[in-house]
């Protein structure tokens, strides 16, 4: 079944419909949850969200785009928008390591635990895998996007264009330097 | 760089992905066979794309349907109670009162004293920890209310792991763990001459130890040696082979819980030790998938998948080894199958001492 028809099935009351767009799409909505984020839990419970939001709105989608193409901007501007949240929190959270800890014993230094992994988790984490997820966390937000959209997603640049709301132009320069600040950032592991 | 190599590496990403017109197509084409710097780029953007398009994707768990059904309903219902005071107020509130509530509740949240999250995470730490039998009236359990593996058992389990216990002394055995943040581990042992990194057949030797923070996902420890699959339970410091335990100390009910819709059957089982061997011997039979099983003090799990066809024979398999029977939340054999299968079963296993 087209996914506008059970959309429609849906909206008509049949709400049982709404678990065959769950099914369907749960896994592209958690794995570019994943992706943008990084963190199992948070992309398990922001999967979630995003579809008990959907559930609520999706009287406002026009048809006017692929179903999966509107699916894919409101993953985004989710991940987005949880992003931005949680570097609020870190930078909230952080402190300087140069600012020491005052006692009633004086002054001391921060330490830090050594958290580097053994060179057994090392190996296990597949090292080079392991770099370029890395790599493509600390790309500024509209790299990190248009990379795993482009790259993990596999999605043409019309798509790509319409789930960022910009024009193909943009996705071609913005892909571009994307990759080259990527590439910039593995040229050791390449 | 020249002029020339400065254009080309501005177009090489889309040269790449050939969305180019033909006229800087056919330039950047002639430009590469002349220019070792740009074509080296190139090489490079190919080995990048290579590299990130073959990165891990993730699934959900496979109660993930469930979830999300649970909270639609939860916000239904909130929904629901909204529009109604919103709609049809009965009592005029003076706005004194109103401000005062409004107030009230700024102060509640900045110190902290409401939190959504805290109060879900304290709801979970409720739940009984491992191998504590569960009271009577928690045997319709659902997976989602099991308890979740504690960080100090994670801890525990490493180091019973890393002291080579005596049952994994003459193993050979690669280990690694991964761990992104540190309430989550993921932890395999894997034996080197296989060099396998998850899942585990009857038959074969192999040692593996799966075990994380994720609720519905316990841990354990598994062994397949020598042709005859033995499973070891590990309660407390000890690790026993899983017959050793009496039944009276398996207290958790087996449950299964089957997702999917009329082509593909998710199924995870939350069982026992003994049925878990069980079950997995009905999947042999039927020739159907299966991965992730684990072993807990009294718990096992594992994911099988098979096409909706096998789903009554399964079932069929599975009768003959529930002692009380199966009791389904609804009929899964039906004909035309609906849409969307969604549906827990309970094995009833007899858990009393003296049976």
């Amino acid at each position: 079944m087209e996914d506008n028809e059970i959309i429609d099935r849906f909206l008509s009351g049949e709400t049982d419909y709404f678990d065959e767009l769950i099914l369907k799409y749960k896994d592209m909505v958690f794995n570019l949850c994943f992706q943008m984020l990084r963190d199992y839990e948070e992309s398990l419970d922001l999967s979630q969200d995003i579809f008990v939001k959907l559930y609520h709105s999706i009287k406002d989608y026009r048809k006017q785009a692929k179903f999966s193409t509107y699916l894919y901007r409101i993953t985004v501007n989710f991940c987005k928008n949880k992003l931005k949240f949680l570097e609020r929190v870190r930078k909230k959270n952080a402190f300087s390591l140069d600012d020491p800890i005052k006692t009633d014993n004086g002054e001391i230094k921060r330490e830090v635990a050594d958290t580097n992994p053994t060179p057994r988790e090392v190996l296990a984490q597949k090292e080079k895998l392991k770099k370029i997820t890395d790599a493509i966390s600390s790309l500024k937000m509209e790299y990190k996007e248009i990379i795993i959209l482009r790259e993990m997603e596999n999605l043409a640049y019309e798509e790509i264009a319409r789930i960022l709301n910009v024009g193909i132009g943009t996705v071609k320069s913005r892909l571009n330097r994307a990759r080259m600040a990527l590439r910039d950032k593995l040229r050791q592991v390449l | 760089m020249t002029d020339d190599c400065k254009y080309v590496q501005e177009k090489l990403s889309a040269y790449l992905d050939g969305v180019l017109f033909k006229q800087d197509k056919d330039l950047i084409k002639k430009h590469l066979f002349s220019c070792d710097v740009c074509r080296l780029r190139l090489e490079e953007l190919k080995e990048l794309s290579r590299s990130v398009a073959g990165l891990e994707r993730v699934k959900p768990p496979v109660d993930f349907l469930r979830k999300v059904q649970e909270r639609i309903k939860e916000t239904d219902s909130v929904d629901g109670f909204l529009n109604k005071f919103l709609q049809k107020p009965q009592v005029k509130i003076p706005a004194v009162v109103l401000v005062s509530a409004v107030l009230v509740f700024i102060v509640i949240k900045n110190t902290g004293l409401y939190s959504p999250r805290r109060l879900r995470e304290s709801r979970q730490s409720t739940v009984t920890m491992l191998g504590t039998p569960l009271p009577a009236d928690k045997r319709e359990l659902e997976l989602s209310e099991l308890p979740a593996c504690s960080k100090t058992r994670i801890e525990g389990l490493k180091e019973i792991t890393q002291e080579a216990h005596p049952l994994l002394k003459d193993k050979s055995y690669n280990q690694y763990a991964t761990s992104t943040e540190a309430e989550k581990v993921n932890m395999d042992l894997v034996n080197k001459s296989k060099g396998r990194t998850s899942g585990i057949t009857p038959g074969e030797k192999m040692i593996s130890v799966e075990f994380s923070e994720k609720k519905d996902f316990l841990g354990g420890l598994e062994f397949a040696d020598n042709g005859k699959p033995d499973t070891f339970s590990i309660a407390g410091d000890e690790i026993r082979p899983a017959e050793e335990i009496p039944l009276s100390e398996k207290p958790i009910p087996d449950v299964i819980l089957v997702e999917g819709t009329r082509n593909v059957i998710d199924i995870e089982v939350l069982a026992v030790a003994e049925s878990l061997a069980q079950i997995r011997i009905i999947a042999n039979q039927l020739d159907v998938k299966y991965s992730g099983q684990c072993v807990f003090s009294d718990e096992a799990g594992m994911v099988i998948k098979l096409p909706y066809q096998k789903l009554a024979p399964f079932i069929q398999e599975l009768e003959k080894i529930a002692v009380n029977g199966i009791k389904m939340s609804h009929n899964l054999t039906s004909e035309p199958p609906p849409a969307v299968i969604s549906v827990t079963i309970n094995l009833h296993k007899s858990v009393s001492s003296n049976e």
